[in-house]
């Protein structure tokens, strides 16, 4: 068993999973990768079980966030000290894998994001998606002071006081933990930091914010934000004792 | 408020605390989800055994019309059991999930341990 472990939250990926596992595999051949099939109803955990890695089915689809916090209770129990969220569209370059790796153990960072907009990375967001992007960046610096390009990263590497406190239950929202999370991890003294990260062109499948979602997923973090904000007011941030 | 109408109440508090009572004994309410319920078919039973409570009421509010003072009430009490069964959702939600999480995670767990002791019994 390795010390770290790649926890990939998948939904209808059976056309990606497969090139990003073989990927992984043969860059990081040692590292523990567990796939969380989120109630796929496509054959993405056929894919999966083909590629001998980790599988966790969930009989329904949780979200995002539930998929991940699933990961992370798996890590919990088996005793893993690091893990790296990594994403099931291919859009995430396992060579940022050794960057996160560095940031975790060799500086002890407690959260190291993976920016799409640091660096020389390509990736273009729509109008909508970038004011949003914009708005909960504003937030998180007028919170906490501290200024985070890409709070929507899905490519996240997590130290053992951080995920060990997400698997707790309701520390995790269970559909898009955004700024919320990081402005509550931020408040409560976990350190944050963000590299540039190389971010592809997804080959095929759904982004998960299309339609009308993105109003939603706005006005819903405005409001979780605003309760990550009184709790802390009311003395109930973050106690991992 | 006429003869009819009052017995039309009264039946219909009678019928609503016995609906509440036949959910109870098949076990589709629990004791505490029932509370309000009967709550609300007591004060249907008091308002048609005597009417005049609402009259007095009214003036105690200074409301010319009885009736909306009614009307505002019943509609408050809605809100407030509507407000709880949310927040009962909310926290059923969240242990569903948390039992979903759990049940996965401890059968991938022993789906590694068969495997992997199967393993050990072939090289044996």
């Amino acid at each position: 068993m390795s010390d770290c472990l790649i926890i990939i939250p998948a939904h209808n990926e059976e056309k990606n999973i497969g090139r990003v596992l073989s990927e992984l595999k043969k860059q990081y051949p040692r590292m523990d990768i567990l796939v969380v099939d989120d109630g796929s109803v496509d054959s993405t955990a056929a894919v999966v079980e083909r590629e001998q890695v980790l599988l966790i089915s969930l009989p329904y689809n949780l979200g995002y966030g539930g998929a991940l916090q699933t990961g992370y209770k798996y890590a919990v129990n088996a005793g893993y000290c690091c893990v790296i969220q990594f994403d099931a569209d291919g859009q995430h370059d396992p060579c940022d894998i050794g960057t996160i790796l560095e940031l975790l153990e060799e500086k002890k960072w407690d959260i190291v994001l993976g920016s799409r907009f640091l660096g020389k990375s390509s990736y273009r967001v729509g109008f909508v998606k970038m004011f949003a992007i914009r708005t909960f960046r504003l937030l998180i610096k007028l919170t906490t002071g501290v200024r985070i390009t890409d709070p929507s990263s899905g490519l996240q590497g997590l130290s053992y006081r951080t995920f060990t406190y997400y698997a707790g239950l309701g520390r995790y929202p269970s559909d898009y933990p955004d700024a919320d999370v990081l402005i509550q991890m931020l408040l409560s003294g976990y350190s944050i930091c963000e590299f540039p990260a190389n971010i592809r062109d997804r080959d095929s499948g759904k982004s998960m914010h299309n339609g009308i979602k993105p109003l939603y997923y706005g006005l819903k973090m405005l409001v979780s934000i605003c309760v990550v904000l009184l709790r802390k007011k009311s003395g109930g941030g973050v106690n991992n004792e | 408020m006429s003869d009819i109408l009052r017995l039309l109440v009264l039946f219909c508090g009678i019928g609503f605390v016995l609906m509440v009572f036949v959910l109870l004994v098949k076990r589709k309410i629990n004791e505490r989800n029932s509370l309000l319920w009967l709550v609300g078919a007591f004060i249907i039973l008091v308002l048609s055994i005597a009417p005049n409570t609402l009259q007095v009421l009214a003036e105690v509010f200074d409301v010319d019309y009885p009736p909306s003072l009614l009307f505002l009430f019943s509609t408050l009490i809605m809100l407030l059991i509507v407000l709880y069964q949310s927040l009962q959702i909310s926290v059923l939600q969240e242990h569903l999930r948390e039992l979903t999480q759990q049940i996965a995670v401890d059968r991938t767990r022993v789906n590694i341990h068969t495997k992997n002791s199967s393993n050990d019994k072939g090289e044996n």
